[in-house]
């Protein structure tokens, strides 16, 4: 089980830099980066909220359920 | 918050050195203890305080009372870097932590890894070293003795119990470090 970051994919459809949002959202580079590779172990309500706002969507499409375990 | 850190890097850098000098002074002075211990000086350092008795079956056998051959003394050497290996063990290990701490590393893994071989030396110091040390000690205090009044005798004390006892406390320690460890890692991986 695990929850899948499609990050990427919403900064690819909105065209936006990593370091844009980051900027935007008030946390480093290398923060973004690591939830965005899915190394973080969590994510705080307020920073979910200010990237949704940013990239303008929903949590649902940055985070994804995977029932099936990956290696 | 990066006082108190500078202040602990500051404090781990004097604990490292201290460990360092007293890696390196203690073979010194027991390789210096065993070939003086027939000389005069031994009794004079004793007479300011300094306590060179070897553990008896009984009671203490103050050095000068013992008539000391090279291979007694040799033997005695022996036995005191065998005792006192879980020290320089711990010097190693507590040296290993002073440079994480001076480094800023404080709540790792590798710590808590530290404290938890920390915790291993107190337990086989209690159980192997400390046991072969009193009975390798009583040998060599009885061993100038004529034939029939040698004693060789295996103990496991109350100190034997204490040093398990703090092998316990500082297992705990090192649970804890470990599980700090963990929560710093959740911590810094919290966006």
């Amino acid at each position: 089980m695990k929850i899948i970051i499609n990050l990427d994919v919403m900064l690819a459809k909105r065209k936006m830099k990593l370091q844009d949002l980051a900027a935007a959202v008030g946390i480093t580079p290398q923060n973004l980066c690591i939830l965005k590779t899915g190394k973080a172990k969590a994510i705080r309500f307020s920073t979910l909220a200010s990237i949704c706002k940013h990239l303008q969507c929903q949590p649902g499409d940055i985070l994804e359920f995977c029932s099936r375990a990956k290696k | 918050m990066n006082t108190s850190l500078q202040k602990i890097k500051n404090v781990s850098r004097f604990g490292s050195s201290i460990a360092t000098t007293l890696l390196v002074a203690m073979p010194f002075f027991y390789i210096a203890k065993w070939i003086f211990i027939d000389h005069s000086i031994i009794k004079q350092l004793s007479g300011l305080g300094i306590c060179f008795a070897i553990k008896g079956p009984t009671a203490f056998v103050k050095p000068w009372m013992i008539s000391w051959t090279p291979g007694l003394k040799l033997f005695g050497l022996g036995a005191d870097l065998i005792g006192h290996l879980p020290v320089w063990m711990g010097l190693l290990v507590l040296k290993l932590i002073f440079k994480n701490y001076s480094e800023g590393n404080i709540f790792t893994a590798t710590n808590a890894r530290c404290y938890q071989y920390l915790a291993g030396i107190f337990l086989l110091n209690a159980i192997v070293f400390k046991p072969i040390f009193d009975t390798m000690m009583v040998l060599v205090a009885t061993l100038h003795n004529p034939p029939g009044q040698r004693i060789l005798s295996i103990a496991f004390t109350v100190t034997n119990i204490q040093d398990i006892l703090w092998g316990g406390v500082v297992i705990i320690i090192a649970w804890v470090m470990s599980e700090a460890s963990k929560l710093q890692e959740e911590q810094q991986l919290t966006i």
